[in-house]
């Protein structure tokens, strides 16, 4: 079995050698994780495609380049490239917002979900009203609340329920897979 | 970085809801930039935390709605009449919520437009039998205006139905998503019209429609 580091490395070489196949594989690899870590702090979806378009291109010419100074740990390099590449989004951003300030006729855009975000919205207002009916009880439906809305941390909701961290993350995760299941299997009928 | 060292602190809800401090949050996005499994759970969680949330607003909403009527009630028992008209209209808004959440226990139907191959001969649609969204996706130069308009005309001209303001899905399409109990058996056309900033509209697009009713 191949080592997670070294497979990283034989990656570098193998783009280094002008394989172009190994710059797919590359792209193949990384693109879902990069797509989180940029989504994670770029709300605007056009935005965010666009750091992503640059956080491949850079990689690709620094990997080409020979700039991977650990090529081992060729997946924190991707990482940094993407973070970097999001802070300087939000400067450009910042800097645009100050030029235009005070500019009254400029065209904003809607804040208005489209008819596609409202369908999803609905989508995902069905799937959590089965996940919490399935719930055992009250209690476990409040774990639920208290940790996702009131963003209250996991030792004061199992400090003022009574209940262990194991039940804490029993309840998370049995939610998790619930709604994941309910969600795959609504896919699998969309599909029929 | 392990999995049960994830699980054991919590790192993907901690990651979703962006409370890990930034050494932590880095050395776990360099573990989960190559992991499937983690990425698929950052996901989940990322969209369960959105739903909870949504539907938490929604209650809310719901609730302060009701108080709303409540408060309404009573200043309308000074005007009869009045209050006679707003009771009606509250059952119909709630009949109408009545059918449109029942479409939404149901996943929609969507049918592709395109100008090329349906915009001269018309498309025959099944209408779904139980209540639930039909979705056109109609592929249009959706580069020339930044809000459209869309319509159901009957064959003689009546609007049957209408939405305003839709924004491009992308540079080549629009999302036209109208309830099946909207539309009715027969022939029709989808109008899609480009807003201008006057507030006329231009019509961009006419999409045929023969509609059977769903068994």
């Amino acid at each position: 079995m191949e080592v997670a580091g070294s497979s990283e490395a034989n990656l570098v070489s193998r783009i280094r050698a002008g394989e172009r196949a190994a710059e797919d594989d590359l792209i193949r690899r990384f693109s879902r994780g990069v797509s989180i870590i940029i989504g994670q702090s770029v709300a605007d979806p056009a935005a965010a495609a666009d750091v992503y378009q640059e956080t491949f291109r850079l990689v690709l010419l620094k990997v080409r380049a020979g700039e991977v100074r650990e090529p081992e740990r060729l997946a924190g390099f991707v990482c940094g490239i993407a973070r970097s590449l999001v802070v300087e989004h939000f400067r450009r951003t910042a800097r645009l917002r100050e030029r235009h300030a005070g500019e009254p006729d400029r065209q904003l855009p809607s804040p208005e979900p489209s008819q596609l975000d409202q369908l999803l919205r609905q989508e995902r207002a069905i799937l959590v009203r089965r996940v919490l009916s399935e719930l055992a009880s009250d209690r476990d439906r409040k774990i639920l609340y208290r940790f996702y809305i009131e963003d209250d941390e996991k030792e004061n909701i199992c400090a003022d329920l009574g209940i262990s961290t194991l039940h804490f993350n029993h309840v998370i995760s049995r939610a998790r897979q619930r709604y994941k299941k309910i969600y795959e299997s609504m896919g699998e009928v969309r599909k029929k | 970085m392990d999995h049960s060292r994830i699980e054991e602190h919590n790192l993907i809800d901690r990651y979703v809801r962006g409370t890990l401090p930034t050494d932590e949050r880095a050395e776990f996005e360099e573990h989960f930039v190559d992991c499937a499994a983690c990425q698929e759970q950052i996901e989940v969680a990322k969209s369960l935390r959105l739903a909870v949330r949504e539907s938490a607003a929604e209650t809310r909403a719901d609730s302060r709605w009701r108080w709303t009527a409540i408060a309404a009630c009573a200043c309308l028992g000074i005007a009869l009449a009045a209050s006679s008209m707003f009771l009606f209209e509250r059952q119909s808004a709630r009949s109408e919520l009545a059918i449109l959440r029942s479409s939404l226990e149901r996943p929609p139907v969507v049918f592709g437009l395109s100008l090329s191959r349906d915009a001269s001969e018309p498309r025959v649609i099944t209408i779904p039998a139980e209540p639930r969204w039909t979705v056109f996706l109609a592929e249009i130069d959706a580069t020339r205006y930044s809000r459209y308009r869309a319509a159901v005309v009957g064959s003689r001209g009546e609007e049957i139905w209408r939405k305003e303001g839709i924004e491009a899905n992308s540079p080549d399409s629009i999302s036209v998503a109208i309830p099946s109990g909207a539309l009715r058996p027969g022939t029709l056309t989808l109008v899609v019209s480009g807003a201008q900033p006057n507030g006329s509209s231009i019509t961009v697009a006419r999409f045929p429609l023969r509609l059977a009713a769903g068994k």
